[in-house]
């Protein structure tokens, strides 16, 4: 467990904790959404503008070039790792080739539903907890007549219905299971692995959004035998713009077709760096990763995604997830004893603080509801997130549509979401409850 | 919070928003909504809408929606209070300090939310004469 001196240390090395505003350092509790980006990471960006701005790849020969080159792909013989190798290991994928290089999960997950190769009317079986980036893109099939939808439906508590499920592949023959790891509203993480075997024994594949999850717990690719994993570096760290696709590899291609599986995906986008060579009448592409990595590479952000994992492995995952969990235990006890009985504060999601990971969100119905998250900014330079958390699908169904919409004081109502991270502190969780105890007095709730 | 619009706005939430609802074919409809559509990566924020029904040149209805701050909830109750019955000679003169007197306080939250309350029906009025 993280003590509260290594915290203190931690924090230092967050310049952005520092920015304080009306004499008041930042309590972000935003992380869920991104996080906030330590100095290593970003000293790596800088960097690389600084001192090698070159291209990747294998494009050029100069050592600007190797440089880069260098950092993103490693080079054995100074023993030097790279980022590649590095996201390797963080989610142990059996091979370089299986870890694509995207702009975050929501890429990542587009390039599977666009590259799939779907047969007209395959079904595609999600969640009803889906964020937009793992539910628009299949609409989009959906609305060219290519696949089927059909979703999971979860229990009271929000959790996964594993007999449900099983059932639903029973009755239907799923071609794609594409979940999300852990919901971004209530936090919780769906038993993956028992997903996977049952899509497996039904002959579907599985496509797992693990953008809440890479940041907060460990992934072993092999042990869950997912088919494909996504997630965004932004959320663990990293620098805005990166993420990962993982695919295991013979669902990625090669040049060398006749080894091809029936559910190779094809590359969503094409064009320069993707490509071993052209004529005006045809091209053969290159084996994975570069296949899917086309158009010059945000260089910079995948160096400095590597740093983010070293850095947060320094911290250990394990170290993160009991700590955050911790806090929001204390979060949870306090809000739900002090709120939990008045009948307009409900949690989303498990009551069980230990089933959210570092996720706390809970819908508020009172007048005036909305305005809660400016108000704390503004007042305390407190930072949570207010809204439909791209869960519009589910909340709308919860609430009823247009329930953002104007109306009276007696129908207001707004979710909050509060997500924590290693850097924040029992500290922080106590001024954030006394702020919005006061945010409730002022606003006549108790 | 200005005591004086805390102590109004525990006034209205205990005896209920006396203009708070809509009409059916306003004379003057103004809608200042932050995100008509909910976009999933902000709140609403503050929206209100406003609807005035004139019967030969006098205010005869006024009502609101809206979800906001208590001081701007507060200014929206009193806005209505202060126009109803009123002509529109007499809405065009509404001003700032109508609302100092009516709650006597000159808190600056409060005035900037009346300030901003007047130019919406300044932008309504306008229209309602074209
Ligand atoms: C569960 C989940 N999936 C997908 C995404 C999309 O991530 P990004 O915007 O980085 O692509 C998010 C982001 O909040 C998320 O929480």
């Amino acid at each position: 467990m993280l003590d509260q001196e290594t915290i203190r240390d931690i924090r230092k090395d967050f310049p952005a904790l520092n920015n304080t505003r009306n004499g008041m350092p930042p309590i972000y509790f935003d992380n869920a959404c991104t996080t906030l980006t330590p100095e290593p990471v970003i000293k790596s960006m800088d960097e690389y503008y600084m001192d090698f701005p070159g291209c990747g790849g294998r494009r050029s020969r100069h050592w600007f070039a190797d440089e880069t080159y260098m950092r993103i792909e490693g080079k054995p013989e100074k023993e030097i790792k790279g980022s590649r190798s590095i996201f390797k290991e963080f989610i142990n994928a059996g091979n370089e080739s299986e870890i694509i290089f995207t702009q975050n999960a929501t890429h990542g997950i587009n390039i599977v539903a666009l590259g799939f190769n779907f047969r007209s009317g395959d079904i595609v079986l999600l969640t009803d907890l889906e964020h937009n980036s793992n539910l628009l893109p299949w609409q989009r099939l959906r609305r060219k007549s290519l696949i089927q939808l059909k979703f999971t439906e979860s229990d009271e508590n929000g959790c996964f219905e594993l007999d449900k499920y099983k059932s639903m592949l029973e009755q239907d023959k799923v071609r794609l299971v594409s979940m999300a790891y852990t919901f971004n509203l209530t936090g919780y993480t769906i038993p993956a692995k028992e997903i996977i075997r049952l899509a497996h024994q039904h002959g579907a594949r599985v496509l797992l959004d693990a953008a809440q999850t890479a940041p907060y717990q460990s992934i072993d690719v092999q042990d869950l035998d997912v088919d494909f994993l996504v997630f965004s570096v932004h959320k663990m760290c990293g620098p805005r713009g990166v993420g990962i696709l993982y695919g295991k590899r013979e669902l990625l291609g090669s040049n060398s077709s006749e080894e091809e599986a029936e559910d190779v995906i094809e590359p969503a986008l094409l064009g320069g760096g993707s490509v071993g060579d052209s004529t005006y009448d045809s091209y053969y592409l290159l084996d994975p990763p570069e296949r899917f990595e086309t158009g010059i590479q945000n260089y910079p952000g995948q160096i400095a995604a590597g740093e983010a994992v070293k850095y947060i492995q320094r911290i250990g995952l394990n170290h993160i997830y009991t700590y955050v969990n911790s806090l929001n235990q204390f979060l949870t006890d306090e809000l739900l004893h002090h709120f939990g009985h008045t009948g307009w504060f409900t949690l989303f999601g498990p009551k069980d603080p230990s089933m959210r990971g570092g996720i706390l969100a809970f819908d508020i119905k009172r007048p005036n509801a909305p305005g809660i998250a400016e108000d704390l900014s503004e007042r305390s330079n407190i930072m949570i997130r207010d809204g439909g958390f791209c869960v519009h699908s589910f909340i709308n169904k919860q609430f009823g549509e247009g329930w953002m919409l104007p109306s009276p004081p007696s129908e207001h109502r707004m979710i909050y979401r509060i997500s924590l991270y290693f850097y924040n502190t029992i500290e922080e969780c106590e001024i954030f409850l006394e702020e919005l105890t006061n945010v409730f007095r002022e606003r006549c709730y108790i | 919070m200005d005591e004086k619009v805390v102590q109004y706005y525990r006034k209205i939430t205990r005896e209920g928003y006396r203009y708070s609802g809509s009409l059916e074919n306003p004379s003057i409809f103004i809608d200042s909504v932050g995100e008509k559509i909910p976009l999933c990566s902000n709140s609403v924020n503050a929206y209100v809408r406003i609807y005035v029904k004139i019967q030969e040149e006098i205010i005869e209805d006024v009502k609101y929606l809206c979800t906001c701050k208590p001081t701007a909830n507060v200014v929206a109750e009193i806005f209505c209070s202060l126009i109803i019955g009123k002509s529109i000679a007499e809405l065009e003169k509404l001003n700032e300090q109508a609302f100092a007197d009516s709650l006597g306080t000159s808190d600056e939250e409060y005035l900037e939310a009346s300030g901003n309350i007047i130019k919406l029906l300044q932008i309504g009025l306008e229209k309602y004469k074209s």
